[in-house]
């Protein structure tokens, strides 16, 4: 099971980004895991950060907030709202971070049945600017350091 | 958010542009070198060329005949570190999903063997 899955990650425009994911399960389960918050703190986020799930009112206009805490102690809070939850394929919310520029974007995730016990998870994010976009992708880098950036700064120093 | 790391930006949304700098981080490449691999024409190859060329991920060698493009790393460096990191912390989390996922389904099969 440790071979690469496979992780897709795209952008269809400046401000859209579309990651797809495949599970070997079906996807009442994988839905399932996205909106329990005693399943969240079992894989959300990177391992080293234990995740606390602060708020999550599963249901249109509820508010969702999750604090993740490093070996450090430094914190990084995620926040958003549901927008629309509709079970087992799809449910939109927005996707913020404390200390980002502009609004929160929205996401919609969408569980694709693959048959055979299997799904495959769509994530699609609009942004109104494509500098939200971009301020996205570099919430990541509010990380700590770890191998595959310090792998990937070798290769560009080459 | 710098314009030029925009434009940056723009030009990797392209898979084939991305395939493109793939092929170039192993060295530098002519035109239909670069076309080989791909189902579409030289010209499209040289259109993706120019948008790359414009966002300052390559540089294209003085020859007429022969205008090899070149990796320029420079201006890849903080878009492709945060899509990179971004991924990875994605990856990471899918990954302990897949835990997740499995541990609650051989439960629950052992459950319904019982």
């Amino acid at each position: 099971m440790s071979e690469q899955r496979k992780f897709k990650i795209s952008f269809p425009s400046e401000t859209e980004l579309v990651m797809e994911r495949e599970f070997d399960a079906p996807r009442e389960l994988v839905f399932q895991a996205h909106l329990d918050p005693e399943i969240i703190p079992l894989w959300w986020g990177p391992r080293a950060y234990a995740t606390v799930v602060e708020e999550m009112d599963v249901r249109p206009g509820g508010k969702w907030r999750f604090v993740q805490r490093g070996e450090d102690g430094q914190t990084i809070t995620f926040f958003g709202e549901y927008r629309l939850i509709s079970p087992p394929d799809k449910f939109v919310n927005t996707f913020g971070f404390e200390g980002m520029e502009g609004e929160p974007g929205e996401e919609e995730y969408s569980f694709i049945d693959l048959g055979e016990g299997r799904t495959l998870l769509r994530t699609y994010s609009k942004f109104k600017t494509k500098e939200e976009l971009e301020g996205i992708l570099q919430s990541g880098m509010e990380w700590g350091a770890n191998e595959t950036y310090d792998r990937l700064e070798e290769y560009l120093a080459q | 958010m710098s314009d030029a790391l925009t434009l940056t930006f723009s030009a990797l949304a392209d898979p084939t542009r991305r395939a493109i700098l793939e092929r170039l981080a192993a060295g530098r490449a002519s035109v239909s070198e670069l076309a080989a691999p791909f189902h579409i024409s030289l010209p499209a190859i040289s259109r993706h060329l120019k948008v790359l060329e414009r966002a300052g991920l390559i540089a294209r060698g003085r020859d007429a005949q022969w205008r090899p493009a070149q990796l320029q790393a420079e201006p890849l460096k903080d878009v492709s570190i945060w899509l990179e990191r971004y991924r990875s912390n994605w990856e990471e989390s899918y990954e302990r999903l897949d835990e997740y996922l499995s541990e609650v389904q051989k439960r629950k099969n052992q459950m319904d063997k019982e």
